[in-house]
């Protein structure tokens, strides 16, 4: 039994479960911010703005079908995704590019 | 010449208070029971943003009346037969279907009203017209989004839709009626003529309904008489309610 880090099952009988991402201000990232439950992408939005827009500042809002969103199971996280910091020779850094000969065109 | 017009002025402004403050009380009826979770917070928004509406214009009242009376005496102070609100608020929220017409018929006005009032010159009802018309026109465009999945949804959803048209379609002249002293202040150029945007109104309204086949019914006979007086059976109940507490408290604090 995987310890999923998905977004909730998306099948409800008051619609979709849609993700909802909000960003702050222009340039910035999209943030998550929860989900609504809607029959179609336009009453997502709808809902999501009177949900979730009341009081922060917006500049823009997605809306995702949860089932469009594929994750990675946090029980694999140490395989997926443990850092190589302590594999130095794998660093840029590591090694030292020697000066080219003078003369060279 | 706005000084001339205050008393005009101020019986408009207290009759489209009145509108607003009776309308977000029968919104707020669905708080609790709406369809779906997400469309409580949208119908108590909505109702708010109605309400904060009422408290301009009982704010800019107060103002004209120049009594030292606030929007909560226009609001919790006033006996039903003082009230000036058209019919098509008074009415019970009836189902999900007699909502979202009667917010398309009031949105559709309310924005095109807001849009011109913004443009007023007198200093107060321009504000009013700015700081209202972004939000009427977010409640035009729920109740648009509504009509169409109602009315192009279920046979039931269908049916129910026709069935709220066909009843509340006699009570949308009224929203052209101005209220006492309308006139006045219209002739003084402070408020536009609602007659002017009742083209524009019924397009809106009927474009959504049209696409999804929601006939008109022919109406004989218009129902009016909240701009006189004249008032709905729903209107003592209704404000018995909304003032039980005020009255049962009066001038208390908290």
């Amino acid at each position: 039994m995987s310890d999923s880090i998905a977004p909730s099952d998306a099948s409800h009988s008051d619609g979709d479960l849609y993700e909802v991402f909000i960003q702050t201000k222009g340039g910035q990232p999209f943030a998550h911010v929860g989900s609504v439950h809607a029959n179609d992408s336009t009453m997502a939005i709808q809902v999501a703005r009177d949900v979730y827009t009341r009081r922060p500042p917006v500049n823009g809002m997605w809306v995702v079908k949860s089932d469009a969103i594929h994750s990675t199971d946090s029980s694999e996280n140490e395989m997926m995704f443990s850092p190589a910091d302590d594999k130095i020779y794998r660093h840029v850094k590591f090694y030292n590019i020697p000066k080219p000969p003078k003369g060279d065109s | 010449m706005a000084d001339a017009t205050a008393p005009q002025l101020l019986s408009t402004t207290t009759a489209y208070g009145d509108d607003r403050l009776i309308l977000a009380q029968n919104l707020a009826e669905w708080v609790g029971i709406a369809p779906t979770l997400e469309e409580e917070m949208s119908i108590a928004n909505i109702a708010l943003d109605v309400l904060g509406h009422a408290k301009m214009f009982y704010d800019l009242a107060a103002e004209l009346e120049g009594e030292g009376r606030t929007a909560d005496d226009f609001a919790y102070q006033r006996y039903a037969h003082d009230f000036r609100c058209i019919l098509l608020v008074q009415l019970p929220k009836g189902d999900w279907a007699q909502t979202i017409v009667r917010q398309l018929m009031f949105a559709a006005f309310d924005t095109l009203q807001a849009d011109t009032m913004a443009e007023s010159s007198h200093e107060g009802l321009a504000a009013i017209g700015a700081k209202s018309r972004v939000e009427s026109k977010y409640h035009l465009k729920h109740a648009v989004i509504w009509t169409e999945r109602l009315a192009g949804g279920t046979e039931e959803s269908h049916r129910r839709m026709q069935a709220a048209v066909d009843d509340l379609w006699r009570f949308g002249s009224e929203l052209f009626e101005l209220p006492e002293g309308g006139a006045k202040c219209v002739e003084a150029g402070v408020l536009a003529d609602p007659a002017s945007l009742k083209e524009t109104w019924l397009e809106t309204v009927t474009e959504p309904l049209r696409r999804y086949d929601i006939a008109l019914p022919e109406v004989s006979h218009s129902v009016t008489g909240g701009r006189e007086g004249k008032h709905s059976e729903h209107l003592v109940p209704l404000l018995t309610e909304l003032q039980s507490v005020a009255r049962a408290f009066p001038g208390a604090q908290w």
